[in-house]
């Protein structure tokens, strides 16, 4: 009876234990150690679509000399297009500020082409960019030095993934230009961090 | 026994977390550490190429009220007795046509006249033009005339009136206005109708 007792008490000793370990089993800990490195975006890049022609290059061909107001090829006014866009990306969290210039290849000027560029895109919120203007959207002379023209909001010093678009049109005046030459003008986009 | 089991893991789960929550705020302070330096200017370029039509042409004034005829010039009252016969509708002030050249060759080019020398009116139809009119400027032409101020017999062959200047060469986009003025000698003409045809001229000097 002694015996059957210790039994009994080993047994139930050892169900015990087995409920145990099952209950141990069921909660189980992982444990991970890592660092985290988001990479730094500060660019700007080109955009095309159906409604931004040209990038690299913009062509005005057999410009008419009789009219003192030409646009791009592929161009008409009021058409609902850009010439270029560019797309400025960052996740500095600081300002940023979008600069333009233009370097004429003699006998063109600057003073025969202009530039128009309205409010930038927020293309990650989806909305207007929350930057300012330099000066407000209309035709301009393309300046000869680099020239503020847009100062980031608070919602595009971290725009990414999709970064914020800017566009731009341009046009010529080709009065008193001659026939059957080639004229150049190269324009630079620069976004930087300093005003 | 079992409570005390699961508080050991329990507690070895809390200190887990807490190791990752102190390895993802150092992450995080090295990040911003990062992100706030500022970055090197960034750029892209665009080139515009650009090329201008050619013209050359020669065409009538329609735009000046102070023009008052072009293809058709009518003298409907011409006095035999006197030498000052001018078209209808002439005033101090007016011109009977205005010529409009307009080139962006960047070359010389010259302005010419002449008349069928078979007409009837032949040594009887005088012209006068001044200095030509920069359209762009709105002031005298730089180039220069055959002509002075005075009245000439339209010639039966084709004769220079003018030889653009260096301002003239590319001209657009409005060009230059040279106007004339023809008055009819009437002596020696039969009464009736006399028609005479001028022809003016615009040529490039290659």
């Amino acid at each position: 009876m002694h015996t059957k007792r210790n039994n009994i008490a080993l047994f139930s000793f050892f169900l015990f234990l087995v409920f145990v370990a099952r209950a141990g089993a069921d909660t189980a800990t992982t444990q991970a150690d890592g660092t985290f490195d988001v990479p730094q975006v500060f660019s700007i890049a080109f955009y095309t679509d159906s409604n931004v022609l040209y990038s690299t290059g913009i062509p005005f061909s057999g410009m008419d000399s009789t009219k003192t107001w030409v646009y791009a090829d592929g161009r008409n006014e009021g058409d609902g297009k850009s010439d270029t866009g560019c797309v400025c990306s960052s996740n500095l969290g600081v300002t940023w500020y979008l600069k333009i210039h233009a370097e004429a290849t003699p006998p063109f000027s600057l003073d025969k082409i202009f530039y128009y560029f309205g409010q930038p895109w927020n293309r990650t919120l989806g909305a207007p960019a929350d930057g300012q203007l330099a000066r407000s959207a209309n035709w301009y002379n393309l300046p000869g030095s680099p020239t503020v023209i847009y100062i980031a909001g608070n919602g595009d010093k971290i725009n990414t993934p999709d970064g914020t678009l800017c566009t731009f049109s341009f046009a010529i005046n080709p009065s008193q230009l001659a026939a059957n030459r080639l004229y150049n003008c190269r324009i630079v986009y620069t976004l930087t961090t300093s005003a | 026994m079992k409570n005390r089991k699961t508080n050991k893991y329990q507690r070895k789960e809390v200190s887990t977390m807490k190791k990752l929550m102190m390895v993802m705020v150092m992450g995080l302070f090295a990040m911003a550490i990062a992100v706030s330096a500022n970055a090197a200017d960034q750029t892209q370029q665009s080139t515009v190429n650009a090329t201008v039509g050619g013209i050359f042409s020669l065409s009538f004034v329609t735009d000046d009220a102070n023009v008052i005829h072009s293809n058709l010039i009518p003298f409907s009252n011409v006095d035999p007795s006197t030498s000052e016969n001018y078209s209808d509708g002439h005033a101090e002030g007016k011109t009977d046509v205005g010529l409009v050249c307009l080139s962006n060759h960047g070359s010389t080019w010259k302005l010419k006249v002449e008349m069928n020398g078979g007409s009837t009116l032949f040594h009887k139809l005088l012209f006068n033009m001044g200095q030509p009119t920069d359209r762009n400027t709105s002031s005298g032409a730089s180039g220069s005339r055959t002509y002075g101020d005075d009245w000439y017999e339209v010639p039966a062959t084709s004769t220079v009136l003018y030889t653009s200047g260096d301002y003239d060469k590319i001209n657009t986009p409005y060009g230059v206005e040279a106007t004339l003025t023809f008055k009819i000698n009437g002596a020696g003409l039969v009464p009736g109708s006399h028609t005479a045809t001028v022809t003016y001229t615009m040529a490039e000097v290659v």
